[in-house]
């Protein structure tokens, strides 16, 4: 893994983390152990045994429901979107464990036998609904590595309302003003960059 | 609620009125009674706008109460679209005022003798029919502008836009809401077409004066609500994920299952679905002065709809569905939401069935009348229809209709009716439905699952392909015992997983009637409902053939999953085995 990624801190008040938290929808990547379980990895990015089992009930793990969190195991790159319960009949359907899983048996996931390495890697993970709501600003004020092409993106969407919410923006520890905006201020020199957000 | 009202408007004299006892069909109500009737009294063979159609509009069992989420309505007759039985519902207003108006439904027959067109009044005095010509082609938010200067603001309206007017297969009937906005929309089918074809272009209700329908016992009416709400405000989907952001929160669920139809059915998954999900939707609503959180009719505790305005903070729409933000956006490759807000718009005010149409735009895309993600383009077709333009007489007759005008084979419909916004290869059991219920390719027809109605007559194993079928049976007949209720169907999943809040909706029937239901008869109630429509459309010349989702869905797959429908033939032909 290359060590060397531009490091974005953003300090502002709380209402900033509303409009940061729809950045997380896109997807932000996390170091992890290689090969472990699901729920491992989901306690060792911070996330509790009682939050896992009560809040996420839907999850994906490349674009295929996941059933047993215990049984499946990450490889580096994988994609994991993690949701609470959807309405629906469909929503149902794609409830972790759910009775109606076998509407959907062509694309679940099947439990596998990676094995774990000794080693870490990116995980693309992906936050949707009362799950953003609730981890957003955890994840956020941790930090997360974010593509630099979806923060210009992002940034340049962003109008005076969301600047006025902000007290400092550093890149690299280098103060930007992004309020004029100024854009070419953020000149990502990484693919990734190294994103936190906290209350200042 | 023990009075049908029948309205004649085949009469030379002009329309005539007669109410009569509800008689045979006690007992039923919303889909129960709508369905009912139809495959009673409508000749199967008939052509969906002559004189032997009829429309049945039906509040619910429970509609007029005091009780929590009664306020669907039912629309029923023989579709211009399917050609089959049709019931869609909508919520609103109009189920809560026409329950406590006393009427179990109204029945629209005949068609007038000459083009003029009339409105409806009831209120507690009773039943005016008038001739107004002066509200032809008005769309409907004008036209319910024009009653409430007429009728005051207390009214209910039910109404049809110039497409109804038209005769378009893709036209909704529209309800009010609660701010008297014709926002609700009995869209599926073109049922507006049938209103149209009978020259009723509103019927206004006005419930001052009159109260709550009133319990046989009270005492057990009102301790079964508070539990039936608590059910529902405790469960973390009906509490907490609707109320937030509304049914489009599984735009981004449903995208990352690879199974969001994109570009007219041509791919699973949606590169802009981040713009469009139903958190972005929530947050823009909110920054603009709108709502995330709102209920369509009196009585809604889960408030799932909301309100959008537009950049400078005026009302555009009411918070666009899944469904519609789907059609719209990921199907015609639109990414923007206040285009697909936009389109909502246009939908409603023209009596439009949005599904419909969006899937109409997409494959009006794949024709090339406009390059997929061209917001303006899909616009300025939307307006065709509006206009009702050679052009906007083919769209606004739907998807199938459009392939067909610009020969295309893909066309993603089931009984001539556009499939909604899950794509059947990537998500097989969904397809066992869109295939085999006699309403066309339908997502809700399936819909309701409580785990006692599954497990009622053995344990079904779902590893077995046969699991499906059964699955697919009985959420089917669940569904259609719930649309008898005038229930929402989002109280489906507090029911599904709190057994206590199922027995309290059923303690809630019980106690306002005076029954002792349970869980057997819900279920044979739905079967009851089930088996007269297909009897309908095997009248009506359906066959197995019929229940079968188009060709290319099992030879075309689409990423990310590279799937197909795999569900065999012979397997879909299971699904109804209590016929056979």
């Amino acid at each position: 893994m290359n060590d060397s990624y531009d490091a974005l801190a953003i300090r502002g008040d709380a209402k900033l983390f509303p409009e940061m938290n729809m950045i997380l929808q896109n997807g932000f990547y996390l170091i992890a152990p290689i090969g472990k379980s699901l729920r491992d990895i989901l306690l060792y990015w911070g996330l509790s045994h009682e939050y896992i089992e009560s809040q996420i009930k839907t999850i994906f793990r490349n674009s295929h429901p996941v059933d047993d969190i215990d049984k499946t195991h990450l490889s580096e790159g994988d994609v994991i979107g993690l949701s609470g319960p959807m309405p629906g009949l469909v929503g149902a359907i794609f409830r972790s464990g759910s009775y109606l899983s076998p509407f959907r048996s062509t694309i679940s996931s099947l439990p596998d036998d990676i094995a774990e390495v000794d080693t870490e890697g990116f995980i693309q993970l992906k936050v949707f609904n009362v799950v953003l709501k609730e981890t957003g600003k955890f994840f956020l004020e941790r930090g997360i590595y974010m593509k630099s092409s979806l923060l210009k993106e992002f940034f340049e969407q962003k109008n005076s309302s969301f600047y006025d919410h902000c007290k400092a923006i550093l890149l690299n520890n280098k103060s930007v003003d992004l309020r004029s905006g100024n854009l070419r201020e953020l000149n990502f020199s990484s693919d990734l960059v190294f994103l936190t957000v906290n209350k200042a | 609620m023990d009075t049908i009202l029948r309205i004649d408007m085949s009469a030379e004299s002009g329309p005539s009125i007669k109410k009569e006892a509800i008689g045979d069909y006690a007992g039923l109500a919303g889909r129960g009674l709508t369905s009912a009737v139809i495959s009673k009294e409508v000749d199967p063979l008939c052509h969906p706008l002559g004189a032997e159609n009829k429309l049945v509009i039906a509040p619910g069992m429970l509609s007029g109460t005091t009780a929590a989420m009664s306020g669907r309505i039912s629309v029923g007759c023989k579709s211009p679209l399917t050609g089959g039985i049709k019931e869609a519902n909508a919520g609103g207003q109009p189920s809560q005022v026409l329950a406590r108006l006393g009427y179990a439904a109204i029945i629209l027959e005949g068609r007038p003798l000459r083009d003029d067109l009339y409105k409806i009044i009831i209120n507690k005095n009773g039943v005016k029919i008038e001739k107004d010509n002066s509200l032809k082609l008005l769309p409907n938010y004008d036209l319910v502008e024009k009653l409430k200067t007429q009728y005051g603001d207390k009214i209910a309206v039910i109404s049809i836009g110039p497409a109804g007017e038209m005769k378009m297969c893709a036209s909704s009937i529209a309800c009010t809401d609660m701010e008297l906005r014709p926002t609700r929309h009995a869209a599926r089918g073109g049922v507006g077409a049938v209103m149209g074809s009978k020259g009723v272009k509103a019927i206004v209700l006005d419930d001052t004066g009159m109260s709550f329908r009133q319990p046989k016992d009270p005492e057990k009416f009102l301790a079964a609500n508070k539990k039936y709400v608590e059910g529902l405000q405790k469960h973390s989907v009906t509490g907490e994920a609707l109320p937030a952001y509304g049914t489009n929160v599984l735009a981004n669920i449903i995208n990352e299952a690879g199974g969001y139809p994109t570009n007219n059915f041509s791919r699973g998954q949606f590169e802009g679905v981040s713009k469009i999900s139903g958190e972005t939707q929530a947050e823009l609503e909110v920054k603009r002065g709108g709502l995330a959180t709102h209920g369509c009719h009196q009585g809604c505790t889960i408030k799932c709809s909301g309100i959008f305005n537009d950049e400078n903070g005026n009302y555009l729409t009411k918070q666009p569905e899944y469904e519609t933000v789907w059609a719209h956006g990921a199907n015609c490759g639109i990414d923007d939401l206040d285009i697909i807000a936009r389109l909502d718009y246009l939908d409603d005010n023209y009596g439009l069935d949005t599904i419909e149409m969006g899937a109409t735009i997409g494959v009006a895309m794949e024709a090339g009348l406009a390059p997929f993600g061209d917001g303006k383009g899909a616009i300025r077709l939307l307006e065709e229809v509006g206009k009702g333009s050679p052009l906007g007489r083919i769209l606004g007759n739907g998807a199938a209709i459009t392939a067909r005008a610009f020969g295309l084979e893909h066309a993603p419909v089931v009984k001539g009716q556009a499939m909604p916004a899950y794509d059947p290869r990537a998500i097989n059991g969904i397809g066992v439905t869109y295939a085999t219920t006699p309403m066309g390719a339908d997502h809700t027809a399936g819909y309701a699952v409580a785990t006692n109605i599954l497990q009622v007559g053995g344990f079904v194993d779902p590893l077995k392909s046969e699991g499906q079928m059964e699955l697919s049976r009985n959420l089917q007949i669940a569904t259609a015992a719930v649309d008898a209720t005038g229930m929402c169907l989002f109280i489906a999943f507090a029911i599904m997983d709190q057994p206590e809040t199922f027995q309290a909706l059923i303690d809630l029937i019980n106690s306002f009637y005076g029954m002792s239901l349970t869980a057997d008869d819900v279920t044979e109630l739905g079967k009851t409902i089930l088996t007269m429509e297909l009897d309908f459309n095997k009248r009506a010349g359906f066959t197995k053939e019929h229940d079968r989702l188009p060709s290319y869905f099992y030879k075309e797959s689409i990423p990310p999953h590279n799937a197909t429908f795999l569900v065999k033939e012979e397997e879909l032909d299971q699904v109804f085995n209590w016929l056979t």
